[in-house]
């Protein structure tokens, strides 16, 4: 399992498009990507779920990653979240 | 014709004309990104809940809701192109994030004139965001409707 956190630094937060962006990204691997935040976890590949976080600018979350395409998969989503969130 | 799970209709929760997802103006939503649905020009503000549902998400800024019905249905309905940016200005929730509601309650206000005049399209597209569970997804564009007055969307359950 790979864990990491990443602190959101768009000022509008992960709102319907870059909701819809991250769960793309995540859905394209095997394996099972979560998010946490505060004392909810739920699947980045649910998009009403990770809308449900209600994230904004400043918010901390935390990201495990467990599965064959682990790696590959903790990297893309890294790159994505810097690039784009 | 059998095989096929149970076929679900969903109303309008606007007033206002029914347009193609495509026609939206919006990249993201006309490729189905947030999945298949349609969208409506409204010529009311108000949005009123199309079923009974939990609001499972409404944004702070109250441009977007996402309803979940008791068949497992996520319906979104965001109001306007890129209205995030206005950061809740000429947008008012009605309703809480987590609160149940029936058909027709009414979910959020909003003032489409001080919306269009702060450039921004007005245009509503609502999509199902669980689309993967439906083997079809049939939607009505070209409809005058008003809430609750007719069928928008109808889907087919897996």
């Amino acid at each position: 399992m790979i864990q990491f956190e990443y602190t959101i630094t768009d000022p509008l937060g992960i709102h319907a498009r870059p909701a819809a962006e991250l769960v793309k990204t995540a859905t394209a691997y095997r394996s099972s990507i979560s998010i946490q935040y505060r004392d909810k976890e739920i699947s980045a590949k649910k998009m009403i779920a990770l809308m449900s976080l209600g994230l904004k600018q400043s918010d901390k979350i935390k990201l495990s990653i467990q599965g064959e395409d682990e790696i590959e998969a903790a990297e893309e989503l890294k790159h994505f979240l810097q690039e784009k969130l | 014709m059998f095989g096929f799970g149970k076929t679900i209709e969903i109303l309008s929760p606007l007033e206002g004309k029914t347009l193609p997802l495509s026609e939206c103006g919006d990249e993201a939503f006309a490729g189905e990104m947030l999945g298949k649905g349609l969208a409506i020009l409204p010529s009311k503000g108000l949005v009123v809940a199309p079923f009974d549902a939990k609001v499972e998400v409404l944004f702070d800024t109250a441009h977007a809701l996402s309803l979940l019905s008791e068949d497992g249905l996520e319906f979104l309905i965001h109001i306007g192109i890129d209205t995030v940016k206005l950061k809740g200005r000429h947008f008012k929730a009605l309703v809480q994030q987590g609160a149940e509601v029936k058909a027709g309650d009414p979910l959020i206000e909003f003032d489409p004139q001080a919306i269009q005049q702060e450039g921004y399209s007005i245009i509503v597209p609502m999509v199902v965001c669980n689309s993967a569970d439906y083997v079809r997804i049939e939607s009505f564009p070209g409809r005058n409707i008003r809430p609750l007055d007719k069928v928008i969307l109808r889907l087919r359950k897996k």
